[in-house]
């Protein structure tokens, strides 16, 4: 019997199951390691001091609520103390704060800046005082907020205001919560069917962002678009089971994306378009231009899909040939176009 | 609970089901509590530790791959945030000092009820290498699986049982040797 770290391994989980080591226990030189483990096992151990289970229970669970639905905890000590309810304490707050200018300056704030968390309790006072309908309505809407709150993020980072860390970081955050809300939307989609066309746009929105980042961002955006894909089609089985007929443009949801613009940079493997990069591979097709006359300035349409978190372009369709002072040839790279195999 | 059950909860709780988080909650805080109480050795911060290391948790529920990586991946949230601690609570606390407290805030086992064995293991078991004593200490100090211990290590579950062959192996070897 070879006393290697399986043994070992072995003996420890039947030590701790409390199983029959009869055999191991006869053989001469694995006793001591047994006698050694059921000691060490069998140490006496402290209690942790008892904690309050139900209390971080709930204290999590309230830190976490926002803003799925009209989880607003309510504080109780408010309408005793001042005889009216919460929604109307709320009303007069978010009056108030209006009057101030601060809730519109917060409404137009973006993830990262200090003013950001009032606009979270704003959206919450106000699907606290919508009705059901309203509330799915400004859950779509919300959500729409938080794809542009996130295209307007990608726009600080590539402007240099923001590190990819940090961006990495708000996105992260934001794509939470703009997964909440697009299921919570989803959930009551048999009430309001447009709400799935809604979310087919907001798939095609962070799609669009997804193009201009790469690397951690783009993960998190992708996990996006994937989440907003299964509330449209949980959207879409919940319009359906309450016997109404879905559009079939929507029933067929692609990982395609388009672009159109200037070519930035290109070289003989990847375009740009602004940030939007584009892997160039064999399978790439081109109309009204081959691979070797691209050139920057030059503006094209490009259809393309996202796979394996890298975005490759399906065809390239020159639109207009660049000015000639920003003719620029493509960058010889030592590497032959990749097929989106070895990609 | 059962193992497609916690799947279902996990999948539900990175679909954003707060309730199914919850339940992960009800699973895991017990013991990931006492991992934290040890090493900060005070009820309320153990308790605001555990409530910040599930609202990380489920920021970033979207990285666990696998229901089984989920307790190991927990308390590695929890270690970073103990760490967090006592970097907030000390201006400056060099990372090799914190991990120190990290070991060393409350010994888990009741000393006053060791067998003789017991006692000269425990006095035996600080000629380790430090890296060996951890991974005892982990495993049947506080009951930590080989891919718990892994995520908190920050090493493959692989390395983890290679280490603690190598410990039981040195102390079976220096108890032999007391003798």
């Amino acid at each position: 019997m070879i006393l290697d770290e399986n043994l070992i391994e072995e003996i420890v989980k039947t030590v701790k199951t409390g199983g029959d080591l009869s055999i191991q226990k006869k053989v001469r030189a694995l006793s001591p390691i047994v006698n050694l483990i059921s000691e060490l096992a069998t140490l006496p151990k402290k209690r942790a001091s008892y904690f309050d289970f139900s209390r971080v229970r709930n204290q999590i669970l309230n830190r976490i609520a926002v803003p799925k639905e009209a989880q607003v905890e309510t504080k109780s000590w408010m309408p005793k103390f001042f005889g009216i309810g919460v929604g109307v304490m709320g009303s007069l707050m978010i009056v108030v704060s209006l009057t101030l200018g601060t809730a519109v300056a917060a409404l137009q704030s973006v993830p990262g800046s200090t003013i950001y968390p009032l606009k979270k309790v704003v959206e919450n006072f106000q699907l606290r005082l919508a009705s059901d309908d309203q509330k799915i309505v400004l859950q779509v809407q919300f959500a729409e907020t938080r794809a542009e709150e996130i295209q307007a993020v990608l726009d600080k980072q590539e402007q240099g205001q923001l590190s990819t860390q940090e961006a990495q970081k708000i996105v992260s955050a934001t794509v939470q919560d703009l997964q909440k809300t697009a299921a919570a939307a989803a959930s009551s989609a048999a009430k309001q069917p447009n709400v799935a066309n809604k979310l087919a746009d907001l798939t095609t929105k962070l799609k669009a962002a997804s193009i201009q980042t790469e690397g951690d961002v783009k993960i998190e955006i992708e996990k996006a678009v994937k989440s907003t894909k299964i509330s449209q089609e949980e959207a879409i089985k919940n319009i359906e089971n309450a016997g109404i007929k879905v559009e079939e443009t929507l029933i067929n949801i692609e990982d395609n994306v388009t672009a159109s613009g200037k070519i930035t940079a290109v070289t003989t493997t990847s375009l740009n378009i602004g940030t939007a990069r584009f892997l160039l591979t064999t399978e790439t097709k081109y109309e009204g231009i081959t691979l070797k006359e691209l050139k920057e300035g030059q503006v094209v349409d490009i259809t393309g899909e996202i796979k394996d978190n890298k975005t490759y372009a399906l065809t390239v369709t020159l639109v207009s040939e660049a000015k000639e002072a920003q003719t620029k040839e493509p960058t010889e790279t030592p590497d032959t176009p990749p097929t989106t195999e070895n990609q | 609970m059962t193992e497609e059950e916690l799947k279902l909860a996990l999948q539900k709780a990175q679909n954003g089901d707060s309730e199914a988080f919850a339940q992960l909650y009800d699973l895991f805080a017990e013991k990931i509590y006492r991992f934290i109480y040890f090493r900060v050795g005070h009820k309320e911060v153990a308790e605001d530790v555990l409530s910040d290391t599930f609202v990380k948790g489920w920021q970033k529920i979207n990285q666990v791959n696998a229901p089984s990586a989920l307790s190991g991946w927990l308390y590695q949230i929890a270690r970073n945030n103990i760490i967090d601690y006592y970097r907030i609570k000390k201006d400056f606390v060099a990372l090799e000092e914190v991990e120190n407290i990290l070991e060393d805030a409350v010994n888990p086992i009741d000393e006053t009820n060791l067998s003789l064995d017991q006692k000269r293991i425990l006095v035996v078991l600080n000629q380790l290498p430090a890296e060996q004593q951890e991974v005892i200490r982990y495993k049947f100090f506080e009951d930590l699986s080989n891919e718990e211990i892994a995520y908190v290590m920050g090493k493959t579950e692989g390395a983890i049982r290679v280490i603690q062959h190598r410990a039981i192996n040195r102390l079976k070897d220096i108890l032999n040797t007391d003798k």
